[in-house]
């Protein structure tokens, strides 16, 4: 039997949510099968069988927290074959067969009433055996207990343990009940064996639901409770680091979108016969990338020490999505070398993923510089937070026909597009961020001056 | 600061014991101007002259009813035992006269300057008569106080404080660590406290619990239990009489479970005593039997030395089955 690892899914995450697990203990597995999805601080991810076998054991609930490097799931692999395994590996797996052998029996000689004990599956011959989940305490696994304190009634104990004796401990393994679910009644939270007995007579139920709501009895008085978690608790975290240790600048401009929005008309079926859905976000992407290109501090950004400025040479542009999971920022890579069409498709893709929640992780790292296009929402103006480390983010306002005076002095009906910057004011002063909006506001205003860049 | 092995650590501690106060007198088999069978002894008769470091003839019951007799007159004698097998013809003097003195009179007379120094443990080929663990026999007797290091800066600190004691100290070196452990030691005075553990490593998973050479095992153990993801916390006794319950139980009480690790046979070691008191102070927090790797009980072998010995696999071992229980 071996003991899945979680893995390091992304840069420094050490922990992450159980979200769903596809499977259940006993459940024959193939290789690459979605076994659980996990929430990190980025994204969803699904995590997929490493080899076909059987699982034994979930190690951590739905709703809990899973440590990377941790045991996640234990699985009987096909080829595992136990005690007989010999060759290279050999010793190493003899060890392992022979303590888990030695475990079993010291176990139920200690328990001295095997025949109540429910068989652990042999793991020698797993073809004839039926598929029967290891019957073990998950409240033994390394990383449950910690965690564990916050979701459920457990922990009153020293260092959030839950107490019970030995023979209670015997009872809940062999009904394959959580120590940590069943509510003590003892000191200290303690659990009796009447309220093992309890609970298996009420069942499990009411008690189960814990997992999002702790508090939930209190909590239904005034409010409901829900922890933050994932994307949510990183977006919290990461925007007070901004607009506390950021002084932000804001600018803000009017664009006349006419000649793009009509320009984007003309272009609409032709990219649909390339089954590519043309919005105006890859126009003001690559309108972007062009403005960079003449005003490059403001694709840059200040080191940590804040004494270097560093310019990115690729323009990755961010583009903020508003998923069910929380805020979430994918790039589109090398906006600077890319035609319209390829933008379009590449914000089609993120923007499909990120409202999954299933953004990869190389697409949320590497951000330059990012838009948020909070106008398809509503609203006029909006005074956006720097995605740090970049050095400025725009928001996009509604766009709405409003009467202009032309050159004449004649009121037109134009279709105007609300902007607001946010620079990082230790790099870019008003000045900077005038020009290069105003750079930015040529092309939008005047697209086909975009032809004479075309690379 | 100067590297030293646990030899000149132990040297260096009684120089400076010998020096600055000189009711400090060593003796034993050739401890003389030979310095012992190990050398731990090495120049100290030059030194401080043949009055006060000299040898003994080859009577254990000797030397330590010698030991009695100066400790109780105000001398402080540093008996050495040449090797920790041959201790038991002292064993009358050292459970019965040295462990009761004070009690005994009431405090009239006692023993107290006392420190008997001896080297114990498996691990050179020394085979039945020069390998063995018997700490635990001593460890059933009030009145003592029972001492052993892990490496040389433990050593130094810990039998300076033990010659200063107040109560009869029996101090056993890890002969195998004599010349093997090395690290760095302060010239000057110091001591460590007797009577307290030291938490060598903190961890969250399981407690494992050693002395002497046994900590270095340990240290292997833990590295391997650490590749498999268990979080280990570590911690050497130190001091076996009294020994610190309440680090332990702390330490338990956190982890859930426990190792306790020693050379001797199982039967009757002080594992034993360890594992029931931290079954009463922990009973409703442990998640496994408290596990004990220890020697086997048959007489120290010499070609089995190997098997007899609780290594870093066996360890490593218990630790699995104690996680995965």
């Amino acid at each position: 039997m071996s003991d899945f690892m979680l893995p390091d899914i992304g840069e420094g995450i050490v922990e992450c949510e159980v979200v769903e697990w596809r499977v259940a203990e006993g459940d024959i597995i193939e290789e690459d099968q979605p076994i659980v999805e996990v929430m990190t601080d980025k994204a969803l991810v699904e995590i997929t069988a490493p080899e076909a076998g059987r699982i034994t054991r979930l190690y951590v609930d739905k709703g809990s927290i899973a440590k990377v490097h941790a045991p996640l799931y234990a699985y009987v692999g096909e080829n595992d074959s136990g005690e007989s395994d010999s060759g290279e590996n050999g010793a190493d797996e003899n060890k392992a067969g022979e303590n888990e052998q030695n475990g079993e029996d010291s176990r139920q000689a200690q328990l001295g009433d095997s025949d109540r004990e429910p068989k652990r599956s042999d793991v020698g011959s797993s073809e004839s055996s039926t598929p029967q989940p290891a019957p073990r305490d998950p409240a033994n696994t390394i990383e449950a207990s910690a965690e564990q304190s916050a979701t459920a009634s457990a922990g009153k104990g020293p260092y959030g343990r839950v107490p019970a004796s030995p023979a209670v401990r015997r009872l809940i393994r062999e009904h394959e009940l959580r120590l940590d679910s069943i509510p003590g009644s003892g000191k200290q939270g303690r659990v009796l064996k009447e309220d093992v007995l309890d609970y298996l007579e009420q069942g499990p139920s009411d008690n189960r639901q814990g997992q999002t709501t702790p508090d939930k009895n209190r909590a239904d008085e005034e409010f409901r409770v829900e922890p933050l978690r994932g994307i949510r608790a990183v977006m919290a975290k990461r925007m007070v680091e901004s607009a506390t240790t950021i002084p932000h600048f804001q600018f803000g401009e009017e664009i006349d979108v006419t000649e793009l929005l009509a320009l984007r008309e003309r272009l609409k079926p032709q990219a649909e016969a390339r089954e590519t859905r043309l919005t105006l976000m890859p126009l003001f992407m690559k309108a972007l990338a062009l403005a960079v290109a003449e005003h490059p501090i403001i694709n840059a950004r200040l080191n940590p020490v804040a004494d270097e400025i560093h310019y990115y040479t690729a323009c990755n542009i961010g583009m903020a999505v508003d998923s069910k999971a929380g805020l979430l920022v994918p790039n589109v890579k090398h906006v600077e070398r890319l035609s319209v069409l390829e933008i379009a498709r590449e914000v089609a893709r993120l923007t499909a993923a990120a409202r999954d929640g299933r953004v990869d992780q190389a697409d949320l790292k590497g951000g330059t510089i990012s838009i948020s296009n909070i106008g398809a929402l509503g609203g006029t103006y909006a005074a956006p937070i720097i995605n740090a480390p970049e050095a400025a983010i725009v928001a996009i306002g509604k766009t709405q026909w409003l009467p202009r005076f032309d050159a004449e002095g004649n009121v037109v009906k134009r279709a105007i597009m609300t902007v607001t910057w946010a620079g990082d004011h230790r790099l870019i002063d008003g000045g900077a961020i005038a020009r290069f909006c105003n750079s930015w506001k040529g092309y939008l205003e005047a697209p086909e001056s975009m032809l004479l860049y075309l690379g | 600061m100067p590297t030293m092995n646990m030899l000149q650590a132990i040297n260096n501690a009684l120089d400076i014991a010998m020096a600055e106060d000189e009711k400090v007198i060593c003796f034993g088999e050739d401890v003389g101007i030979f310095g012992g069978v190990f050398r731990a002894t090495s120049n100290l008769q030059g030194k401080y002259g043949k009055a006060r470091c000299f040898n003994t003839p080859l009577v254990e019951q000797g030397i330590i009813g010698f030991a009695n007799g100066l400790a109780a007159q105000g001398s402080v004698p540093v008996a050495e035992i040449q090797f920790a097998d041959y201790i038991f013809p002292a064993f009358d003097q050292i459970v019965n006269e040295t462990a009761k003195f004070r009690y005994r009179s009431g405090d009239l007379f006692n023993v107290g300057g006392l420190t008997i120094r001896t080297p114990y443990g498996g691990g050179i080929s020394g085979g039945l008569y020069h390998s063995q663990s018997p700490e635990a026999y001593f460890t059933h007797t009030p009145g003592l106080k029972i001492v052993v290091p892990r490496n040389p800066y433990q050593a130094k600190g810990l039998l300076l404080a033990a010659i200063r004691d107040a109560d009869p100290v029996i101090f056993f070196e890890p002969k195998r660590l004599y010349r093997a452990s090395v690290g760095e030691v302060p010239e000057e005075d110091y001591q460590l406290p007797l009577g307290e553990a030291d938490i060598i490593k903190e961890g969250t998973d399981i407690t494992l619990v050693g002395w002497g050479a046994q900590m270095e095992v340990i240290g292997k153990a833990v590295e391997l239990a650490e590749e498999a993801g268990i979080s280990c916390e570590v911690i050497d006794l130190r001091s076996l009489l009294p020994w610190d319950e309440d680090t332990v139980v702390e330490s338990v009480l956190k982890t859930g479970r426990l190792v306790i690790t020693h050379e001797a046979p199982r039967t009757g070691g002080f594992a034993g005593e360890i594992a029931t008191t931290i079954q009463e102070r922990c009973f409703l927090y442990l998640e496994s039997p408290i596990a004990r790797v220890t020697g086997l009980d048959t007489p120290f072998p010499l070609t089995l030395e190997k098997e007899y010995l609780p290594d870093h696999l066996k360890i490593f071992e218990a630790i699995r089955e104690s996680v995965d229980f």
